[in-house]
Parts: structure tokens; C-alpha cells; sequence
């Protein structure tokens, strides 16, 4: 798994960076959860946030422990690398471009253009930019993968499409 | 290419003067297997026949059906897109999740399903009038029972009973998911009755596990050998409640071309009179044939909005106050029960002239 | 029920099997199914209730036996082949898979990818025979003691599954438990079951919530497009491909995993909903304890697909027959044919014995035709589909993809479902550089509501005495399998 990849002394600054946010989601749960109105006799414990505020309270206390051992361990001071490696790293840049042609796809394309020609556009900017074979082999693949999935199943279930 | 195919069907269509040119697409709002579907389903595999065209089914659940008829109010107004499933429209505007309600539709209704109440076999009451009186005598909460979910027929109608009853609150109401596991929940023990849809239950009752104590509707009714009192030989009065039952049917927007309006009401005719709909509906899910068109499904769509909408506002699952929409109380209830029905478009003069000549 | 009506069934079995066979119609029609099936298994973001669900308008216009068969046929195939995707793509297709990626995915680095396959058909064919076998001579116990579950112990039987899940699925328990609450909460968005109160929800899609094909998707599929294909030069599947058998001696060799893991399926296959996916991590769990190869699970231990997939066949055929006695559907798939069955005129539940006499017989022989056919399927197409499945990522994965968009599409027909799949593979893209795992968070979406409502209604049920709830006795076991679970997994957390 690509964990491997990371430096192992930027280690703990990720996992720091990572836990803070998931403290504060679950802060946000937390006071969310509070906020539901109580029902049923017993109060909170029927009401609709009792679970959700159950779930709150064991992801914060996880969550903070993740952070502490974290800072104990040092993340902070990797901090700084840690950015640079990120931003440095050809792997995030190859996650943000491949992140995009899928935005493109499903916040930009469908159901704005017809579903065919918005996978047709997809395979091809995506079959091009990680370089699955020769132009004619891309064509290939484009073609046969849009007709079996984009055309062909969706016609034997018959089902409607974006 | 396809793309270029596709266009050109859209013109065939459009142009073309004989409809159905294509197959029509029900959205039905609920999964597939429940009541909503399944009539649905068994409705349409008969209405098809008699259109000559293909009708497919398409499960869209969510926010009580409101997502899935939203969609086929969006869709054009050509009968080629129908919403399918139980005639709660009246209710979404009041829970807040669309401003789409029956007004936007013609109903073509053809069930109706009662609510029931049901105890265990060997449950020591024998009538609806021992049951009430024992949850009188116990303290408060003793008492459970269970009904399909939040703010259904089964809640309003086990709510309803206590209070006209006098005995409002003291028997403590159990959300289920739906009324086959309420059901099984009463096998079990942990409630004492159930208040769920009369079919939900009727086959664990022909069974001999479980009995009907009284049944919200006009008449009595039997079902493979088993009785089920009306609510008339205790509460006369809760008589109009019967709008709380489950309706079911299909729905298209209401500025549907008449002559199109025609043959969909024509084809309902011939499916809901077929032996192998009436084989699923009546015989194995105990629903009762109660069509209606034109008017009569106006006002129908109308009260259930009233008896609905308030009993939701009531309990505290609609957050929208029903007088904001002029949404009368069922016991004032008229026709029209506000300027949006006095401003309906009618339904086709053919449309009446079928539901007259309906036996 | 009785003994008398199973034992009436028993009897009836060698006639309705006769029947069955003497068909070539519905011979044609469960190998055609069983092959779709599987296909459609194969399908990363295509499952098999999807399947069922878009094939119910054309099974309704053929007969009884043709369609049921059709459907069994494709559910029996979705299930055999799902564990397929997870072993070479590194995709369960449905949470019940999740276990078997964990040392089938390695198995097929290593270039074992056939055995792999080879282990998960084996195991899963068994499965499904003894799964049946095994619900059709219990049928009266598993009926009483269905009836005996409460809210109480289905919450527990939840709660079991997402603490497992957490600490079998990744290194660290820690982190898997905090994957199993994410998933929790992702459950809560929408509107709850007791009060009708919409939580979280902020937009009119937010009060429907989350539904759990786009999540599963987004998290299994996307998030392992977006890992692979970051690196320039991703793994390959290499190892010879070939036709795939089921094993009989690796059957042999593995016996008391296999019916050990369809015991406990069997058992855990009765709680509605969460049984399924639950059982899996059980059975995983126990192989593992008992092996004495423990260090090699999760590395490719063969055990750990058998187990796994031995588990998860015999939950959902096993789970079938007491949907049918009840007419209470357990899961997607089973609530399908229920109402195929309704549409047929065959009424699922109490009654279902007494007039259809021979029907639950007719339904374990189409589940043992459906497996038997399934894997003689396997056996003419498995070369093709090693091939095409070990084709390079670069093409495999863009596939995969386009495929999840339209699975999550299927889904519900809304694009708020393809958003938030898109959504789902972001984050679960984000946790997994940090050795998060997602099955548990899969696992606390799928069984999330249920587990609220119950525990919350059985509070509401037991509000006047609480203690009473607590003292069930079937509780009681759950409660302390939760407990050692819990304890025993930090206590080997904190000393290392």
C-alpha cells in the first residue's frame, strides 16, 4: 500500500494532520448530536441524537488519542517536510490530475451532455494521460468499453440514464 | 451516433399521432418487493396489454416517494413518464420535502387497504372494547404497541383510537419497519398489539397466530375465514378516519394531453377487472378494489391531505404547519378544500363518463 | 412449525429435484444465470441486487420456476463471483467480500491469483450446499430462535460485527475502529426510524441520506482507482491463468474450517440485515485463532479465502429459507424474490408450507443447481476472465471507474448518488494513505441505522425496566464476546 511510499520521518506530521481533522469532525457530530430535540420517555436516550452523540464521544476520544501519540511521537516538528514532500511528490500531483478527469466527468459532464459521450470523453482523457497502450490501442479500448458499459448493459436492464 | 438515434426517436414522438409510440417508465417511490411496488407492478403488467406498449417499472425510494414523483413531475408532460405507489402527495408539502403535491397530478386510484388492529392468538382480550378498557386500568406505559413507522396509517390510527378512547398516551407507541416486522415483533412478545395495514398481517392471522380486533373501514370484511369487525360497531364517529387507509395507484402530471389522459384511464378500466391482478392484489395482499377517477379521485387525494397532514403535524414528524397550505381538518373538510382544488384543471369529460359506467 | 412439515419437505425433495432436472428449459435458464451472474459479480460497482432489481419487470413476464430460477441464478452467481473481483482487483463487490480481500489480494501479488480463485470457489460452492442442507434440517430451531432475537440482541449482533471488522480489517484496531464510527455517523445523515427527525439534514438529499451502494462503491472502487493509478508504474497481476476447478482437495484438506465457518453462518445468517455481512469477520476470526499458520493471515493464507467465502455463501442462502417462513425479507437480494414470489402468487410466510407443499424444497434445489451450474460455468469462462482481469491496470482500473459511476447511478437514478460516490472515493482515498481501513467504515454504513433504531427502540421497549433487557440471555453471550474483543485487541495494541 502507497503508506510505504510516505518518508518515514514525515510519518507522524500525516497522521497528526489527519487526526486533528477527524477531532474536529467529531467535535462537530458532537455538538450536532446535542442539538437534536429529545423524545420518548427517557429523554436523551431515545431521542434521535443518542447514537449519533454515542458515535461522537468514542471517535473523539480515538481520535485524540491518535493525535497525542502522534505529537509525542514528534509529528509537529515534520510539520514543514512533510508540506514539502507533499508538494513535491509526483504521486499527489499524478492523484490531483487523475482527481480531476474524474470531476470533470461526474460534476462537469453528466447529465449535461448524453451519457455515452460524456464516458467516451472520460476514457479518452484518462486512457491518455496514464498511458494505457498506443493511440490505437486507446481507440480500442474507448470503443469497446463504451459499448459494453455505456450503451450495451444499460440497454439489457433497461434502465434510464443521466 | 447513438446520440443522433436517440434525437430522432424524441421527433418520432413528438410528431407522431397515435400514443404510446415508445414504452412508458413508472417511477415507483418505494423498494421493490413492498405494497407500493408490487400493486404497482401488478397494475401495470395488466395496463400494458391494453396499450399495446411496453410499461417499465423503475424503483426511485426515498423521503416517502416524494424524490421519485418529483422526478416525473419534472419530465414532460407526454404520458410517457408515470409515477407509481401510495397516495400520500398530500403530505410531502407538510414534511418539508417537496412543493410538489397531488394538485400536480391526475390519480388514477385503485386500492384501498384498511388499518387493523392485531393481537396474539391467545392475548386475553376478545373485542377492541376489553382491550381499551385493561390499557384504561394499567398505568401509564404498561402498554406497547407497534405500527409500521413514524407518522404511518398505523401510528395515526393506534393514536386516534387511544384518544377517542380516553385514554390518549397511555399505551406506548413502537416504530417498525414496516408492518411485516411489527408483526413479528407481536410473535415475540415485546408489544402487545399492532396497529398495521390489514394485509400486512392477514396471512399470520388465516394462520390462526394472530387476531384481528377491529378493522378501520365500513364494513366488515373476511379474509380466508377470518373476520374483521368495523370500526363503526365501536366508534361511529371515527367513520371519515378512513382516509388514513393506504391508497394506491398511478399518477401522470396533471397537463397531460386529455386524449392521452383517455387512454390511460381506459387501459386502468381493462387491468384493474383482470383476473391476474386481482389474484395479487385482493386475494393475496388483502387489498379492497376501490377505483376512482375524475372528481371522486380528486376528493379522495383531498381528504387523505387533510387526514394526513394534520395527524403528521400532530405527532410531530411534519415540521410545516398544514394551515399554511389551507389544508382544512378532516371533520370541516369540503370540496374544494382550497383555492389550489377550486383551481384545478378538470379531468377530460371521457375520463367521467368511464368512471360512471364502472360497476 | 413443526418437524412434520420439514420432514414433509425432505420427502418431497427427490420429486421436486426430478421435476427440476427433467426441464431443459430451466437447466438453459439457471446456466444462463448463473453466468450473467457472475459476470455481473465481476462488475466492479455492478451488485447483484442491482442486477435483480433492473431484471424484475422482464422475470415477471415468464413463468414461475423460469423466473425464480433466473433470479436464484444470478444471486448464486453474484455471490460465487464476487470474491473474484476482490481477490484480483482488490474490490470486494459487496461487504460480504470484504474479508476475502484480506489474504486473497495478497495471494494474487504473490502471482497465486488462480489458486486464490481456485480457494474462493471451492470454498464458497460449499458453502452453498451445506449453508442449505444445513437451514432445511434446523428450520424449526432456527424459527424459534429467530422469534426469540430482540432489538436488544440485533443491536449486539451489529455492534459484534463493527468491532470485529475494526480490528481484524487493518494493522492498527485503533484505526479501524475509528473507520467503523466514520461509517456510523455517514449512517445517521437522513431521516431516522423512530421519530421521523431528519439528522443532518441540510439539503432536501441530506434528508434522504446516504444510500449504501454509492458508499460502497466510492470507498472500495474509486478509492483503489485513485491508489493504483497515482503510482506511474502500477503492480501487476502476473502467474499463469487456466481453468479453474472447484478443488476437492483443498475441500478435504480445509474441512473443519469449512464447516465450522457455515455453522457459525448459519447462526449468524438468522439476524436480519446484519448477519450477512457480519458473519464473515466471525468466521475469519475463528480460523484464524485456531490456525497454526496465525502470523501468515492477511499475508495470503489460502485458510483465510476459505474461511471467508465458506461464510459468507452459506449466510445468504441460509438466511433465504427463514425470510421465506416469515416473509420478512433480510437483505436486498432476498427482499427481491419475495416479491418475485408475491408477483408469482406464492405468498412468503407462515402459510408458505401449508399451501405451497414442496416449494422450500424447490427453492434449496435451485440454490444447489445454481452453485453446481455456477462452477461449470466457471470452468469454461475462468480462463478468459483470469485474462481480462489480469490485464494491465492502466486499463483495468479507468474501466472500473466509468463502471462505479454507473453503478452508483443505478443505484437510485439521482446524480446526488454519483456525487457523493465521487465524495466516498476522496475520502476513503485519504484515510487509506494513513492505513486506514475501510471495510469497518463499509461495514458501520451498511449496518449503522439498523443498529440505531434497534438499540433505541429497544430502550424505548424496555423503557420501564432496563435491567430486564439486560439479563436476556442471548444478550448476555454477545455482550461478552464485544467486551473480549474490545479488550483483548488493546491490551495487544498497548504492549507492542
Amino acid at each position: 500500500m502507497s503508506s510505504e511510499k510516505v518518508k518515514p520521518d514525515a510519518k507522524y506530521a500525516g497522521e497528526l494532520l489527519l487526526g486533528l481533522t477527524m477531532t474536529a469532525f467529531s467535535m462537530f457530530v458532537i455538538v450536532e448530536a446535542v442539538g437534536m430535540p429529545q423524545r420518548g420517555p427517557g429523554g436523551l436516550l431515545m431521542g434521535p441524537g443518542f447514537v449519533p452523540l454515542l458515535a461522537g464521544v468514542v471517535l473523539l476520544l480515538l481520535c485524540s488519542w491518535l493525535t497525542l501519540s502522534a505529537i509525542l511521537k514528534g509529528g509537529y516538528r515534520q510539520l514543514g517536510q512533510c508540506l514539502r514532500d507533499g508538494v513535491a511528490d509526483v504521486e499527489n500531483k499524478r492523484f490531483l490530475i487523475i482527481l480531476a478527469i474524474m470531476a470533470i466527468y461526474v460534476l462537469g459532464l453528466l447529465g449535461r451532455i448524453p451519457f455515452i459521450a460524456a464516458t467516451v470523453i472520460y476514457y479518452v482523457l484518462i486512457f491518455v494521460y496514464i498511458k494505457a497502450g498506443s493511440l490505437a490501442k486507446i481507440t480500442l479500448y474507448t470503443l469497446l468499453a463504451t459499448f459494453l458499459f455505456a450503451f450495451f448493459l444499460p440497454r439489457l436492464f433497461e434502465m434510464p440514464l443521466p | 451516433m447513438c446520440t443522433a438515434s436517440l434525437l430522432l426517436a424524441g421527433f418520432a414522438a413528438v410528431s407522431a399521432p397515435e400514443w404510446p409510440q415508445k414504452p412508458i417508465t413508472v417511477y415507483v417511490g418505494w423498494t421493490a418487493g413492498g405494497s407500493s411496488d408490487v400493486t404497482t407492478r401488478a397494475l401495470v403488467l395488466e395496463m400494458e396489454k391494453k396499450l399495446g406498449s411496453k410499461v417499465l417499472v423503475t424503483n426511485i425510494p426515498g423521503a416517502n416517494g416524494s424524490i421519485g414523483a418529483t422526478q416525473v413531475a419534472k419530465a414532460p408532460p407526454d404520458g410517457y413518464f408515470w409515477f407509481g405507489g401510495a397516495a400520500v402527495h398530500g403530505t410531502w408539502p407538510v414534511l418539508g420535502y417537496s412543493d410538489v403535491s397531488w394538485t400536480d397530478f391526475y390519480a388514477f386510484l385503485d386500492l384501498v387497504m384498511p388499518t387493523t388492529i392485531y393481537v396474539l392468538k391467545n392475548a386475553p382480550w376478545n373485542t377492541l372494547q376489553e382491550l381499551i378498557a385493561d390499557i384504561k386500568a394499567s398505568p401509564k406505559g404498561r402498554f406497547r404497541y407497534g405500527h409500521p413507522g413514524a407518522g404511518s396509517n398505523g401510528e395515526i390510527f393506534g393514536g386516534l383510537l387511544l384518544e377517542t378512547a380516553g385514554a390518549a398516551g397511555k399505551a406506548r407507541s413502537i416504530p417498525y419497519n414496516g408492518g411485516r416486522e411489527a408483526g413479528r415483533y407481536l410473535l415475540s412478545k415485546e408489544i402487545d398489539f399492532a396497529s398495521v395495514t390489514m394485509g400486512d398481517l392477514a396471512d399470520w392471522a388465516a394462520a390462526g397466530r394472530i387476531r384481528p380486533l377491529v378493522n378501520l373501514f365500513l364494513r366488515e370484511t373476511v379474509f380466508e375465514g377470518v373476520r374483521y369487525p368495523p370500526i363503526t360497531d365501536v366508534y361511529p364517529e371515527l367513520a371519515p378516519y378512513q382516509a388514513i387507509n393506504p391508497c394506491y395507484g398511478v399518477y401522470v402530471r396533471r397537463d397531460t394531453p386529455a386524449e392521452i389522459v383517455t387512454k390511460i384511464a381506459e387501459a386502468f378500466v381493462y387491468a384493474i377487472q383482470q383476473e391476474a391482478f386481482l389474484d395479487i392484489v385482493i386475494r393475496e395482499r388483502a387489498g379492497i378494489l376501490m377505483p376512482r377517477l375524475g372528481r371522486a379521485s380528486d376528493e379522495q387525494m383531498a381528504r387523505i391531505e387533510s387526514a394526513r397532514g394534520w395527524a403528521l403535524f400532530r405527532l410531530g414528524v411534519a415540521p410545516n404547519d398544514p394551515s399554511e397550505f389551507d389544508v382544512p381538518e378532516l371533520h370541516e373538510w369540503s370540496w374544494p378544500p382550497h383555492q389550489r382544488a377550486a383551481a384545478l384543471r378538470p379531468w377530460p369529460e371521457a375520463v367521467e363518463t368511464i368512471y360512471d359506467r364502472l360497476p | 412449525m413443526n418437524w412434520s412439515i420439514i420432514i414433509q419437505e425432505w420427502k418431497l425433495l427427490p420429486a421436486v429435484a426430478l421435476e427440476i432436472v427433467s426441464s431443459p428449459v430451466l437447466l438453459v435458464t439457471i446456466a444462463l444465470g448463473g453466468v450473467l451472474g457472475m459476470t455481473v459479480g465481476m462488475l466492479p460497482g455492478i451488485s447483484a441486487v442491482m442486477a435483480m432489481s433492473l431484471l424484475i419487470g422482464f422475470v415477471f413476464r415468464v413463468p414461475t420456476e423460469i423466473g425464480l430460477g433466473l433470479l436464484i441464478a444470478i444471486y448464486v452467481g453474484a455471490m460465487a463471483s464476487g470474491g473474484v473481483t476482490a481477490i484480483m482487483v482488490n474490490i470486494p463487490g459487496t461487504p460480504a467480500a470484504a474479508a476475502t480481500v484480506m489474504d486473497g489480494f495478497p495471494l494474487a501479488k504473490q502471482g497465486r491469483a488462480k489458486e486464490a480463485v481456485e480457494a474462493s470457489f471451492s470454498g464458497s460452492f460449499m458453502g452453498e450446499i451445506l449453508g442449505e442442507f444445513t437451514t432445511l434440517l434446523l428450520l424449526p430451531f432456527i424459527a424459534v430462535i429467530a422469534l426469540k432475537l430482540g432489538d436488544w440482541e440485533i443491536f449486539l449482533v451489529a455492534l459484534l460485527g463493527i468491532t470485529l471488522a475494526g480490528a481484524l480489517a487493518g494493522k492498527n484496531p485503533l484505526k479501524g475502529w475509528i473507520s467503523a464510527l466514520l461509517g456510523l455517523i455517514v449512517a445517521m445523515v437522513g431521516m431516522e426510524d423512530i421519530w421521523a427527525y431528519p439528522r443532518f439534514g441540510y439539503t432536501p438529499e441530506l434528508v434522504r441520506g446516504f444510500t449504501f451502494v454509492p458508499a460502497l462503491i466510492g470507498l472500495f472502487g474509486l478509492s483503489e482507482v485513485f491508489t493504483v493509478l497515482r503510482q506511474s508504474r502500477p503492480y501487476q497481476i502476473v502467474g499463469e491463468g487456466g481453468r479453474v476447478l472447484v478443488n476437492f482437495r483443498l475441500i478435504k484438506q480445509n474441512i473443519v474450517t469449512i464447516v465450522r465457518s457455515v455453522l457459525v453462518a448459519v447462526g449468524i445468517g438468522i439476524v436480519p440485515g446484519v448477519g450477512e455481512s457480519a458473519a464473515c469477520w466471525v468466521s475469519y476470526d475463528m480460523a484464524r485463532r485456531r490456525s497454526k499458520r496465525k502470523d501468515h493471515f492477511g499475508q495470503g493464507e489460502v485458510e483465510g479465502v476459505i474461511a471467508a467465502e465458506s461464510a459468507n455463501s452459506a449466510t445468504s442462502g441460509g438466511a433465504l429459507i427463514p425470510s421465506l417462513v416469515f416473509g420478512i425479507p433480510g437483505s436486498g437480494p432476498t427482499a427481491i424474490l419475495i416479491a418475485g414470489m408475491f408477483m408469482y402468487g406464492i405468498r412468503p410466510g407462515p402459510l408458505l408450507m401449508i399451501e405451497n407443499p414442496g416449494f422450500v424444497a424447490e427453492i434449496v434445489i435451485l440454490f444447489w443447481l445454481a452453485a453446481i451450474a455456477t462452477r461449470a460455468g466457471a470452468v469454461l469462462i475462468s480462463p478468459y476472465f483470469i485474462r481480462i482481469l489480469s490485464s494491465p491496470r492502466e486499463v483495468l482500473l479507468p474501466i472500473a471507474g466509468a463502471l462505479g459511476v454507473l453503478g452508483a447511478w443505478a443505484a437510485g437514478f439521482t446524480l446526488f448518488d454519483v456525487y457523493a460516490m465521487f465524495a466516498f472515493g476522496v475520502v476513503g482515498f485519504i484515510l487509506r494513505q494513513r492505513d486506514f481501513p475501510l471495510a469497518p467504515m463499509v461495514l458501520g454504513i451498511l449496518v449503522g441505522r439498523l443498529a440505531d433504531t434497534s438499540l433505541r427502540r429497544a430502550l424505548l421497549t424496555y423503557s420501564s425496566d432496563i435491567g430486564e433487557m439486560l439479563i436476556r440471555p442471548i444478550g448476555m453471550v454477545l455482550m461478552a464476546a464485544v467486551l473480549l474483543t474490545v479488550i483483548s485487541q488493546i491490551r495487544a495494541y498497548t504492549r507492542k
